[in-house]
């Protein structure tokens, strides 16, 4: 992959490995009594699902970890598909001797939405000017922070 | 790791020069787009001119970047300026070497092309959505324009997930604006000298949009179009 950055989760990068979406019907079998014949229904389609493997070093691990284990719906940054509104629904992870520190994780994701949508009320101008101010403010704390570890 | 006597003095030093630089490419920014309305910016800058050791020494960048940032947006007299006036900040700082600045200072230094490229690109994304667009081709050409300097900060080793998760839910955000406009295609026809009714029979296979390309081409003479025709295509 070119960007390993471009694969997060609530805006926490890690190393994307490779995907499986698994799709599909819900669906009802019809058996009867006696009968050789049966009958599938088909009952609408079942929610789209990404199961990542991911990849993350030993420094990265525990925010990685809170990102996963935070409840709610999140962004999920797939390299290959673009972004969705999604939840959690299983993760593993593993470590080995032969990983060198590194942890592989294999994440289930169920997605929402299709592709990300923000809800109608942040489409309006003066919203997104209200996410360009919330995002100014992080972005000062951010900075405040890193120069106040050099003693400023 | 603290920075103390005569290095802090040489860091702060060195990241005021950065808040000046930026100052500097502001005014030129100016100069350049649109050089009225700039008094507000001019006392502001001023001002930071003046003071800028002792912003820095005191940890106030953020705070005197944001009052900066949102004098240097009322320059524009539209949205358009506005937004060029940000295009011309795209990726502050990111071709500046400084050979002879330590791990320390180089990290202090991208720290605050950080800042500068994360305000500018949420400036940038909120006078994008409040432009005219004439067509796709423009709308595209601002996109291509906003997604470049999004992976320059998105890509940033010292950005934040907070930060990061910001600058994505404005991207986001703004690009979901944009799938909710309906803008023009503009395509680009070669033809000989035929009347215009006949060019819009050959498009369209409907000579009755004759009327609806002359008035988005701005074609004065309406009986024949001759020539590379950019086209706006009526839709």
């Amino acid at each position: 992959m070119a960007n390993p950055k471009q694969a997060s989760w609530r805006g926490i990068p890690f190393y994307y490995r490779g995907s499986t979406e698994q799709r599909g019907f819900k669906t009802v079998q019809h058996l009867y009594p006696g009968s050789n014949n049966f009958k599938i229904e088909q009952m609408g389609k079942m929610p789209k699902q990404f199961t990542v493997s991911a990849q993350i070093d030993d420094d990265n691990r525990d925010v990685l970890d809170a990102a996963l284990n935070a409840s709610g719906s999140g962004i999920l940054s797939h390299p290959k598909y673009g972004n969705f509104t999604a939840k959690v629904t299983t993760y593993t992870k593993s470590d080995s001797i032969d990983k060198y520190g590194l942890y592989d994780y294999s994440i289930t994701f169920i997605i929402e939405f299709g592709l990300f949508l923000p809800s109608l009320s942040t489409l309006t101008t003066s919203a997104i000017s209200s996410l360009r101010a919330a995002g100014i403010g992080k972005i000062k704390s951010f900075g405040k922070s890193r120069l106040k570890r050099f003693g400023f | 790791m603290a920075l103390k006597g005569i290095l802090k003095n040489n860091t702060t030093r060195l990241l005021a020069d950065r808040v000046n630089l930026l100052i500097d490419t502001m005014r030129k920014a100016i100069v350049k787009i649109e050089n009225e309305n700039n008094s507000d910016f001019n006392a502001i800058a001023n001002d930071m001119n003046d003071r800028m050791f002792s912003i820095v020494a005191k940890n106030e960048i953020g705070d005197e970047l944001d009052g900066l940032f949102a004098a240097y947006n009322k320059v524009g007299k539209d949205f358009k300026s506005k937004y060029l006036l940000n295009v011309e900040l795209f990726s502050f700082g990111k071709n500046i070497t400084n050979i002879q600045s330590s791990e320390t200072d180089a990290e202090l230094l991208n720290t605050i092309s950080l800042v500068i490229q994360t305000i500018n690109l949420s400036y940038a994304y909120d006078n994008s959505i409040n432009i005219t667009y004439l067509n796709k081709v423009e709308l595209d050409g601002v996109i291509q324009q906003l997604d470049g300097e999004y992976v320059v900060v998105s890509d940033n080793p010292l950005i934040d997930s907070e930060s990061r998760l910001s600058i994505l839910e404005i991207k986001t955000a703004v690009m979901r604006f944009f799938s909710t406009l309906e803008l023009k295609d503009l395509t680009t026809y070669t033809t000989n000298l035929i009347p215009s009714s006949v060019l819009s029979y050959s498009l369209y296979g409907d000579s009755s949009k004759n009327a609806e390309i002359i008035d988005l081409n701005s074609i004065s003479n309406t009986g024949f179009v001759e020539g590379i025709q950019t086209i706006t295509e009526a839709v």
